[in-house]
């Protein structure tokens, strides 16, 4: 019988991280990488699933049915992803 | 409550999932009965109550706000983006610790003991669809794969360099999304040049280095579901896109295409080496029409590609519908 190694379940958290960072003597190579991505796109609305179609909806809004979040930005960014895209994915 | 006819397929995900959504919308049109939660439900919003038989399964509900789903009739899961385990914000850090233990066990032990349920895509395997064991997987299905060293010895990323004509690439070895300092970013695939070579902060962790495709045409995204194979050509107009497409995403152009048979073989063999039943996979093409694969992603997006929209989301709807391995 299947089971899933349940200790690897993949679950992405969305939190912001908030620590500071450390020195930069022991900050990875890799971390060099980063682009900071401006302020304004990490606010996240308040998303809900919709009772019937189990969609997800902003206020009384479903997502994909509203130009708004059917705009090339939204559709991109995906699920809570913020410009860029594909957030969840492998680099 | 809503009460659907024998719900038999069960998406897990978070509540924003437009491109999930998409493929619930189909899923919804042909009738065909799901149960949407976010593992971040249980056990405040979700329940989860189930019995041993004595042949060895499990008979029980998965109750949601909306929604129920009996263990028996399940037929399909899609392991989407769920977050993590919602617990009251009073437990302290020992007891959330063993309450997610408790959790994980119970819900993943319970939903993944049918051998009759189709995972979209088993958690396990896109856990274990690691940057290193992917590049393996598809060298050894016959795909080309730029020469990759992966390593925290500095003198090492000099030597390697130098082997590939002074050119090389760093990527993060996970995801690309980082949140710190207040701040949140992007990991994008860079160049190295040479005075970064011998950085002693290499020596800090593993870092993953590849020859950089200097004669890059165009790149590849493909989608794969179930053995069906979508794949739409990607170009970036000079600038910080032609290195890593993610960073000019407003600015990209995309066209169908087609693969190679030889390439087709092997990301079919690659996907089934790796236990995926879905992945998008990049690719890219060099000027002499070598493929080069560079990625897989496990769970992958694809719904903002206009060529393979739709396809897609009815070759998921179909998979889904369908069920049960």
């Amino acid at each position: 019988m299947h089971s899933l190694a349940v200790s690897r379940l993949p679950i992405s958290s969305l939190q912001a991280g908030d620590q500071e960072a450390g020195p930069l003597a022991t900050r990875p190579f890799g971390l060099d990488l980063l682009t900071v991505l401006p302020e304004d796109s990490w606010s996240e609305p308040v998303v809900t699933v919709h009772p019937v179609s189990q969609l997800s909806q902003i206020g009384d809004q479903i997502c994909i049915e509203s130009p708004e979040f059917r705009s090339s930005g939204s559709l991109l960014t995906d699920t809570s992803a913020r410009p860029g895209g594909q957030e969840d994915e492998d680099g | 409550m809503t009460w659907t006819p024998e719900p038999r397929v069960l998406v897990l995900t978070r509540a924003r999932d437009e491109t999930a959504d998409y493929v619930l919308r189909e899923l919804n049109r042909r009738g065909v009965p799901f149960m949407r939660t976010d593992v971040a439900d249980f056990p405040l919003r979700t329940a989860l109550s189930a019995e041993l038989r004595p042949e060895g399964s499990w008979r029980g509900a998965l109750t949601g706000a909306s929604r129920a789903l009996a263990l028996e009739g399940l037929r399909a899961v899609w392991w989407r983006k769920p977050t993590p385990f919602g617990f009251p914000s009073s437990m302290s850090g020992p007891e959330r610790a063993f309450a997610e233990s408790q959790a994980r066990r119970a819900v993943g032990g319970i939903l993944g003991s049918s051998p009759e349920v189709l995972w979209v895509n088993r958690p396990e395997a896109i856990a274990d669809c690691t940057k290193p064991r992917q590049l393996s997987a598809a060298a050894a299905a016959g795909l080309t794969v730029p020469e990759t060293l992966i390593t925290n010895r500095p003198g090492d990323v000099a030597e390697f360099a130098e082997r590939c004509g002074g050119r090389v690439v760093t990527k993060s070895l996970g995801s690309i999304r980082y949140s710190g300092e207040g701040k949140n970013g992007r990991l994008y695939t860079s160049q190295v040049p040479p005075h970064r070579w011998n950085d002693p902060r290499i020596s800090l962790t593993a870092h993953l280095f590849q020859r950089e495709i200097t004669d890059k045409a165009y790149e590849i995204r493909v989608a794969a579901v179930d053995g069906r194979l979508f794949p739409v050509v990607i170009r970036a107009p000079e600038g910080p896109g032609r290195l890593d497409w993610r960073r000019d995403i407003d600015n990209l152009n995309y066209t169908s295409t087609t693969l190679p048979t030889a390439v087709e073989e092997g990301i079919h063999t690659l996907l089934h080496s790796l236990g995926l039943v879905f992945a998008t996979l990049d690719i890219i093409v060099d000027t002499q029409n070598v493929h080069y694969l560079v990625d897989v992603n496990a769970n992958g997006q694809w719904g903002w590609i206009d060529q393979t929209h739709e396809p897609i989301i009815h070759a998921l709807a179909d998979l889904l519908e369908k069920g049960t391995r």
